[in-house]
């Protein structure tokens, strides 16, 4: 354990060295999510609820949807793609620590600065502008926090399997862009799904992106009953399961046949 | 003069011309970044579709004339894609000690500067941006006339200036901070935010600022209003959509005196 919590560490460190970039992307999340809120504003306009939910539930869930966005980060899938074009790969292999794990912790590094560089101002911000972000109860926002770790699983896998890509295809950024645009439109972190077309809905609830945003969120504001809520985390737990058999069995494949070029 | 001129021209084709002769070594790249793109708009797409029709109108503002001002929005993001790209990288260039290079011919700068990259992954910007646009038209029954055609013409110009004016400015920052500090996430968030809904859902002091100060209402927002005749509290009149280039051949010539001014106070990164 010890080493993994070294490479947070020097994660959260390094994270902090670049300032213009923490600026930055601190600017670009508080002004999103502020000309979100203006565009739900003007959406519900002189109405109070929209498809059972009410504005200020709507408002509360786009702040911490973007809060959840910036603590979901993931850098595995580029860390993947940059060591196996630069070869450096295979000194990681080499590194009596596993490799992947390497990789999570860096991640679970980067998710402690992201929460207290990111998360915290984009909370004062919606507080301060739109609308205080509370969750609809103690019981509610402890599932929720329980939920938004399982997200963050699902959400790690399923990087990890579009960064292994990298071990077969040279040119991986533009997927990882298809990728990143795929989880903003299905996973109802933009637009909750209950906006969607009843088929659509109908299909999403077989994938797994559903249960990154829309869940943990539905959660926070307090719109499931117990039960769908029980059921729902019942399936996201599952989802973790599948997707890390998956991740386990496509690792020792690729790691076996890695081929470096030059490094 | 015209020796100049016709020098210029055709070095301007040349240099579009290998840019593309690289670009086309790596189709499938090129693929990807298509189906890409097509999803980004999918997405931005999917708000507009299922949102604002569950409620009907945003700001007074219909689906279909949303659709039109989208469309309208994403032509001229497509065009500064591949036109300006390169000015999102002013500090790497530099840093890599490429502007060097462009400093020893025996040419303008600027001009090397502006011609160095024609991006034609901007295309695949530019094919979904022409499909919407012309869901949108169909949608809110634009009439085609010899007027019309001109007037957006003349907006998308404008407007395309009025973006890479952005970019070519915030990049110049780069000549006094030396760093390759990257705006293009900024910029693209503000653009895209101010441009593709209609202005009036902010607040009057932000629209103030999107009119003054950043004119980036000008890109879609004030032209779409005329061609729409739409009512956002106070019509325009149908004249501001001449605006637009005017307002763009302005700011973008402030920008290139901003980058010439970077140009002169810059001595090499000493790469």
């Amino acid at each position: 354990m010890r080493p993994y919590l070294y490479i947070a560490k020097v994660r959260m460190l390094s994270a902090l060295a670049y300032r213009f970039d923490v600026l930055s992307s601190i600017v670009i999340q508080c002004l999103a999510v502020i000309a979100s809120c203006f565009f739900w504003i003007a959406a519900y306009g002189n109405q109070q609820a929209a498809l059972g939910v009410t504005r200020d539930q709507m408002l509360t869930y786009t702040v911490m949807s973007s809060t959840l966005a910036c603590l979901l980060t993931m850098n595995v899938e580029n860390r993947i793609a940059a060591s196996v074009q630069k070869g450096s790969v295979a000194l990681d292999l080499l590194k009596p620590v596993n490799i992947f794990g390497i990789y999570l912790w860096e991640d679970i590094g980067s998710v402690a600065i992201a929460f207290l560089q990111n998360a915290v101002p984009l909370l004062l911000i919606g507080a301060l502008f739109i609308v205080a972000p509370v969750p609809a109860s103690a019981a509610h926002f402890l599932l929720f926090i329980l939920s938004a770790a399982f997200s963050y699983m699902i959400n790690w896998l399923i990087a990890a399997l579009f960064g292994m890509w990298s071990f077969r295809i040279v040119r991986i950024f533009p997927l990882l862009c298809m990728k990143g645009h795929m989880i903003r439109l299905l996973s109802g972190s933009v637009i909750p799904l209950w906006f969607f077309p009843q088929w659509l809905q109908t299909v999403l609830s077989f994938l797994p992106f559903r249960y990154i945003y829309q869940l943990p969120l539905s959660v926070y504001i307090g719109i499931l009953s117990p039960r769908e809520t029980a059921a729902q985390m019942g399936i996201q737990f599952i989802w973790i399961l599948l997707l890390g058999c998956l991740f386990f069995e496509i690792k020792k494949g690729v790691t076996r046949h890695l081929l470096v070029q030059g490094g | 003069m015209l020796k100049t001129i016709r020098y210029y021209a055709g070095m301007g084709i040349y240099y579009i011309k290998l840019s593309l002769l690289g670009w086309m070594e790596y189709p499938m790249n090129l693929a990807a970044w298509l189906g890409t793109n097509l999803l980004q708009f999918l997405v931005g797409f999917a708000t507009i579709k299922f949102v604002v029709q569950e409620f009907g109108a945003l700001n007074g503002w219909t689906y279909s004339q949303i659709a039109f001002l989208y469309g309208l929005a994403m032509l001229s993001h497509a065009f500064s894609i591949i036109l300006f790209i390169q000015t999102w990288h002013i500090g790497g260039i530099m840093l890599a000690g490429e502007l060097d290079r462009f400093l020893l011919r025996p040419m303008n700068v600027l001009f090397q500067f502006l011609f160095m990259d024609f991006n034609l992954i901007g295309l695949t910007d530019l094919l979904p941006g022409v499909i919407i646009f012309i869901y949108g038209c169909m949608q809110v029954r634009f009439s085609w006339t010899l007027y019309s055609t001109l007037a957006i013409m003349a907006v998308l110009f404008g407007a395309t200036l009025i973006r890479g004016a952005l970019f070519m400015a915030t990049g110049s920052i780069a000549f006094w901070t030396k760093s390759n500090s990257d705006f293009s996430g900024i910029n693209l968030n503000i653009m895209d935010r101010t441009t593709m809904y209609p202005l009036t859902m902010y607040p009057r002091i932000i629209q103030m600022i999107f009119t003054f100060v950043l004119p980036f209402g000008f890109i879609s927002f004030f032209p779409a209003s005329a061609f729409l005749g739409m009512d956002n509290g106070f019509s325009f009149p149908s004249w501001i959509i001449w605006f637009t280039p005017v307002v763009g051949i302005a700011v973008f010539t402030l920008s290139c005196l901003l980058f010439c001014a970077g140009l002169r106070k810059y001595d090499s990164a000493g790469s």
